[in-house]
């Protein structure tokens, strides 16, 4: 079973660099554009690991970091948030409320793939 | 205590940040535009421009970052790149256009942060049509830079205005 990743972003470019980066590794991606559609995936989908930006519309990063915080069965899912906000205060919160890493964009794919890498397994594609 | 920010840091921390978002996210190089290729691009008719606020307890100003289109549609066509045909639409453009700006205010606000200056970022807001000449208000610092990158020319601004106590 490959892993799968959900990327919540209302950037449709950002969610296209990250498919583009995690094509190559034999994983599922799936996306959302806010948290509100980010806790319906989740819920459906049962991700290995979250990568989630800070400022969306609708519902914002820390409120779905917050809900999943409360959710029973989400709860240990792994997030890692990717967002253009370093201010300490914001990755404070952020690790209050279980976040395992903290990213700021623009990110090195490098240091996104070794991050997401110690989370779940990261196995190049096979082209047969 | 921390001192004011010189136009002169401003202009520095904001080259940086452009230059750092389009290496690191793009693999783009964006170098300073020579008066020639500014002549050129000021005769292209249609762009995209993109803007952020940045607001803080001692400071509040703005980022803007006037894109040519054919440029902002030549980077979405290589971000799909050998991927399924989709076809990249107006709202993609904008898209790209406000991403841009948020990572270069995220590198910005993040600089200001380490000289004292703790500071939030709006949502992006993008407009399109004519190049705009951009103006700030008195006593603002306001830097100005034009970035060579893929043959077009990348203007952008920022303006930051010291808050009294």
């Amino acid at each position: 079973m490959s892993p799968k990743i959900l990327s919540v972003d209302d950037s449709k470019t950002v969610r296209r660099l990250l498919a583009r980066l995690f094509e190559p590794f034999n994983c599922s991606l799936f996306e959302a554009a806010n948290g509100e559609e980010g806790l319906a995936v989740a819920a459906r989908e049962k991700p290995d690991l979250i990568l989630l930006d800070y400022n969306m519309p609708v519902m914002d990063g820390i409120t779905m970091l917050r809900r999943l915080h409360e959710d029973v069965e989400l709860r240990r899912t792994p997030v890692i948030m990717l967002t253009a906000e370093a201010g300490a205060k914001n990755i404070a919160t952020a690790a209050r409320l279980g976040a395992r890493d903290y990213i700021t964009k623009p990110f090195q794919d490098e240091l996104l793939l070794a991050k997401a890498a110690r989370v779940i397994p990261l196995v190049p594609r096979l082209n047969l | 205590m921390t001192n004011k920010i010189p136009t002169a840091d401003l202009s520095r921390i904001a080259a940086s940040a452009l230059q750092e978002v389009l290496a690191t996210q793009f693999k783009l190089l964006a170098v300073s535009a020579l008066p020639d290729e500014m002549a050129r691009a000021a005769t292209d008719s249609r762009c995209l421009t993109g803007s952020v606020d940045i607001e803080g307890e001692r400071m509040s100003g703005s980022l803007r970052l006037q894109l040519p289109e054919a440029w902002v549609h030549k980077i979405n066509a290589s971000l799909l790149k050998g991927r399924d045909a989709v076809s990249i639409d107006e709202d993609d453009a904008s898209d790209l256009t406000g991403e841009l700006c948020n990572m270069i205010a995220g590198r910005i606000a993040a600089s200001l942060a380490g000289a004292g200056y703790a500071s939030t970022l709006s949502t992006p807001r993008v407009i399109r049509g004519q190049p705009l000449q951009l103006e700030g208000d008195a006593g603002c610092l306001i830097s100005r830079s034009n970035w060579a990158c893929e043959s077009q020319v990348l203007q952008l601004t920022v303006f930051l205005t010291h808050k009294t106590t």
